[in-house]
């Protein structure tokens, strides 16, 4: 498939990567107090925050805003799909190296029914079939192996993140085939497409989200913070929609913190 | 020997009698959870389908949030280890500002629901024991393919009534969320309860006043 020169090169990429996930997150493994977010620097973190929401507010707020209102929902919907069907490849490898067959199942088969009856991944057959979508990325990925995320970032453009989901980050985009392609035939306009695109379409799907954060927020920075640093656990733990087999799916962690808990009563 | 082997069988079989029973009780507990979050979530979506009307929908919103919540306990969980810092009026007033910024957010963002058909099905439940249930739930609106997950975090409380003490939403905490954003603010204001009082209240005037302007 690939050159055996580009294979060793991503092993030396991955042992590379492997060790600087090591060492970030190796100071990280205690568990935080609830109230205190692991933000050693949020100082800097707030400066990159506001200079993201002058990025939106000027160039990807109003792209979105003209997206939704010149193309009709089905039509949003249909890219939508076709962006996650491309991204496919990457969620596959993810449920193999998390040692997830039924996933890795669920996959090939979304891959195999979208691509074909869905056309080109732009309708999402394979959902009604019972074959629900899912996300996997390395981050994930090294989350099950036990890596903590280590202190949150907020990076520029990208947005929240953290040391782990960088290095999943960069090596989600070495693994995705389509940009393994167009590198090698040095077709970089269709990446930066697919990225903008993917910026669009995202800040487009989730935009009622998002301006109701900003909306009802005392601080959309924290609030932004909480719901990053919660959803990625979500997601490693795989809390997702329940699937077509009867069996419970339903991952809950009880002993995370509630209201109602023993520190309430006390305080009464 | 004898008499020692039969007691030990006893207290084993009276042992397993009471430990099926503690799981049935929270079976059936976990099935009592679920009746209360899907009448509760009835009642709410009647509430959005059918009003128009912005104020109408926030005094219908308060009774169900009153009626289902253990407003009280999430408020005083949500302020941390604050709220043992705080003077006992600073705690009431924020008790009264807490409940009028929950309904003022919530009825905002419910607002872009209004009159559209959605639905919420309970799908499944939980139980860590007798008193405490996760409820899962999936809400479908009209125009989109997949469903939100929205998990309800039940707890019976002494009275013996079913309250909600946590919504989780697609796995995120709305109480831990909140509760990292006061502190956050409390800490920006110097470590001051009343810094957080202040902008509970400007923050929900406003969002008050940005409804009466949007029904106008």
């Amino acid at each position: 498939m690939t050159k055996p020169v580009t294979q060793k090169s991503l092993i030396k990429k991955f042992s590379g990567i492997a060790a600087v996930v090591v060492l970030l997150s190796g100071c990280a493994a205690n568990p935080q107090p609830v109230d205190e977010a692991n933000d050693p620097i949020e100082g800097v973190n707030r400066v990159v925050y506001s200079f993201n929401e002058l990025l939106d507010v000027w160039f990807l707020r109003p792209a979105a805003t003209l997206y939704r209102a010149m193309l009709p929902p089905p039509i949003q919907e249909g890219i939508h799909n076709m962006l996650a069907n491309l991204s496919t490849p990457v969620i596959l490898l993810n449920d193999i190296l998390q040692g997830e067959t039924d996933r890795a199942g669920t996959t090939v088969s979304r891959f195999a029914i979208n691509t074909t009856v869905g056309v080109l991944g732009f309708g999402d057959p394979a959902s009604d079939m019972g074959y629900k979508k899912h996300s996997e990325d390395f981050g994930q990925t090294l989350g099950t192996w036990g890596f903590e995320g280590g202190p949150y970032i907020v990076l520029p453009v990208f947005g929240p993140s953290n040391p782990r989901d960088v290095v999943g980050r960069v090596v989600d985009y070495f693994t995705d085939p389509v940009n393994m392609w167009a590198q090698n035939t040095d077709r970089d306009g269709i990446t930066i497409t697919r990225a903008v695109l993917d910026a669009v379409d995202t800040r487009a799907h989730y935009y009622d989200a998002i301006e109701d954060i900003k909306r009802n927020s005392l601080d959309p920075y924290s609030a932004m913070r909480s719901y990053y640093i919660q959803r990625r656990n979500a997601e490693i733990m795989n809390n997702e929609a329940s699937k077509a087999t009867p069996a419970p799916s339903l991952s809950f962690d009880f002993n995370a913190p509630a209201p109602g808990d023993e520190e309430i009563t006390e305080a009464r | 020997m004898l008499l020692t082997r039969r007691a030990f069988s006893a207290l084993f079989v009276s042992g397993l009698i009471v430990f099926s029973a503690t799981c049935a009780m929270a079976k059936d507990f976990g099935k009592e959870a679920e009746g209360f979050i899907q009448t509760m979530a009835d009642k709410a979506v009647t509430s959005v389908r059918t009003s128009q009307d912005e104020a109408v929908l926030q005094q219908e919103f308060r009774i169900i949030l009153n009626d289902g919540f253990d407003v009280r306990a999430i408020g005083k969980w949500v302020l941390g280890r604050y709220w043992r810092k705080a003077k006992p009026e600073e705690k009431e007033e924020y008790l009264k500002l807490f409940e009028d910024f929950i309904i003022a957010t919530y009825s905002s963002r419910f607002k872009d629901y209004a009159g559209e058909d959605i639905t919420l099905k309970v799908v499944q439940s939980v139980t860590r024991n007798d008193k405490d249930a996760i409820v899962r739930s999936e809400i479908q609106r009209p125009q989109t393919s997949e469903p939100i997950l929205v998990d309800w975090r039940v707890k019976q409380n002494k009275d013996g009534a079913l309250k909600v003490v946590d919504v989780l939403i697609a796995g995120v905490s709305m109480s831990q969320a909140q509760r990292s954003e006061f502190a956050s603010v409390i800490k920006r204001s110097g470590g001051e309860v009343n810094g957080l009082i202040d902008a509970l209240r400007n923050k929900t005037s406003q969002l008050v006043s940005t409804v009466a302007r949007d029904t106008q």
